[in-house]
């Protein structure tokens, strides 16, 4: 049955999104064909209007998705779709499972295509060899390769998406258990949760530089590249650690309120 | 054993008593009509067996059990609302009933297609609501199910399409199985009921057989009921 759930959650999620990324990928194309004209002015105008366009395009594809996946899963546990969702033989777990597959999914998607339509967009020997020698000069400050940070950086990237996904569905499904005011219910739990989690982090960092004299001082004055290499590793782990911990934490919590049973408007 | 069993069944919102105390049975192989005035209850009471709301207090069984995957199996469920994907086709929703439900017929789903006139590649987005409403009807009255729950089939539709769709339940329905109607439109349903249950202000006022209450109250089912609620009305003053 969750095979069959994600599934037909996709087809509904694609669909929209598939708008993003056409527009997306178009534009790039457009605008690197008016970029390669060098010597019309006009080409070069167009060129750049339809860089800032696709630029933000690719920004708001990446925000489009998030909204949608929000709704979606709200239209689909507790609006007019919830009619049909709910009274699938199918249990509350398998469905909430297929939601947050199909937004991790769909999340790595967008961002794959927005990478994609960048590199369309912006594809030059010489912008290759600054974003190379960037990230080698990164590399060999943090001592490790250019595939194993940017490897680092997507996957911190996609960890922070589905947390704040996650968040999200929570403050719906916490929202929901109300019987007034049901989305701005949604909307505050959301934010609050999202905020407790950003100072609860802070707090977590600040103990461990209690223990760390050097983490600590690297929060008063970051200084990267002077800062010890350690103590940044450090705090990179110790963020993804907590990140981790924190989306195990929403998706069991959206879980276990779901478990209660709904209240379908 | 019962079909559905309701033992001390209360539900509130906001603390305002919406149902109170509903204990009731319904038997396998009966028509039931839940009848009531607008906002009497009818809809809470088929959403807590649809496990769409939770009870404040007391229980549903269906089958002797709670309401669950299984009961979600044995049960075609037809709402007030349009419940479908707006982006879905007719043929896609068929399709995806007969991906979820074992006992869904996609043999009898297209031939209701074909007498509705529905089209099967035209968007639900651009139905009309009386076509919605067809096409979910088609699609609850494809399953083989146990037990039909039909909230309002017949609100918001013209007489001549009301007689249609009661003979697309007569005709469709498992031999054996059992349909609970919610409506406040007795008189076009009564000549179909086995059963019926009043309820009013969130309480069974009533639950007998139809023939009992035609035959006892010497009137219809619809009669009694108008009658019923002058006497409320009456005794409030």
């Amino acid at each position: 049955m969750l095979g069959k759930l994600i599934k037909y959650d996709l087809k509904g999620i694609i669909r929209p999104l598939s708008v993003f990324y056409i527009l997306g990928v178009t534009f790039s194309v457009l605008a690197r064909i008016f970029n390669e004209v060098q010597n019309s002015i006009i080409f070069q105008v167009v060129g750049k209007i339809t860089t800032v366009i696709a630029t933000c395009i690719i920004i708001s594809s990446l925000l489009f998705c998030l909204v949608q996946l929000w709704a979606r899963f709200e239209r689909g546990l507790f609006k007019d779709e919830a009619y049909l969702t709910h009274t699938l033989p199918v249990k509350i777990q398998t469905i909430y499972a297929s939601k947050c597959i199909v937004g991790l999914i769909s999340t790595v998607t967008t961002m794959v295509i927005a990478l994609l339509s960048l590199f369309i967009g912006y594809y030059s020997e010489e912008n290759l060899q600054a974003v190379r020698s960037s990230l080698e000069l990164t590399a060999g400050i943090y001592d490790t390769t250019v595939v194993r940070l940017l490897l680092l950086v997507a996957f911190v990237s996609l960890l922070e998406a589905v947390f704040i996904m996650l968040v999200g569905y929570a403050g719906i499904v916490l929202g929901y258990r109300s019987n007034k005011n049901k989305n701005i219910r949604s909307v505050t739990i959301g934010v609050g949760l999202y905020l407790a989690m950003q100072v609860l982090t802070l707090g977590i960092v600040f103990v461990i530089g209690l223990f760390q004299p050097e983490v600590m001082n690297l929060i008063k004055t970051v200084n990267f590249g002077m800062d010890p290499v350690w103590a940044i590793k450090l705090l990179m782990y110790a963020g993804i650690g907590i990140y981790i911990v924190y989306s195990i934490g929403y998706y069991i919590l959206g879980e276990k309120v779901l478990e209660k049973g709904v209240n379908v408007d | 054993m019962n079909l559905i069993e309701c033992k001390d069944l209360c539900k509130e919102f906001d603390g305002k008593p919406v149902l109170k105390n509903v204990n009731l049975k319904i038997e396998s192989g009966r028509i039931i009509g839940l009848l009531g005035k607008n906002g009497a209850g009818k809809t809470t009471l088929i959403k807590i067996i649809n496990d769409l709301l939770t009870p404040t207090s007391g229980e549903v069984l269906i089958e002797g059990k709670k309401p669950g995957v299984e009961s979600k199996a044995v049960i075609s469920y037809l709402p007030e609302r349009t419940y479908l994907n707006p982006d879905m086709t007719p043929g896609q929703a068929i399709s995806f009933f007969h991906d979820f439900y074992s006992d869904f017929d996609t043999e009898r789903a297209e031939r209701l297609l074909q007498d509705m006139n529905l089209d099967k590649n035209q968007k639900i987005s651009k139905m009309s609501k009386g076509m919605r409403e067809k096409l979910q009807l088609l699609l609850v009255m494809s399953r083989d199910a146990r037990l039909y729950v039909l909230d309002e089939p017949l609100g918001g539709v013209d007489p001549a399409t009301r007689d249609y769709i009661l003979d697309t339940i007569l005709s469709n329905f498992k031999e054996g199985a059992s349909i609970l109607i919610s409506t406040h439109l007795i008189s076009d349903i009564e000549r179909i009921l086995d059963d019926v249950i009043f309820i009013d202000e969130g309480e069974i006022a009533l639950s007998v057989s139809a023939d009992e209450l035609r035959v006892n109250e010497n009137e219809s089912i619809d009669e009694y009921f108008r009658r019923y609620y002058d006497v409320r009305k009456t005794d409030k003053i």
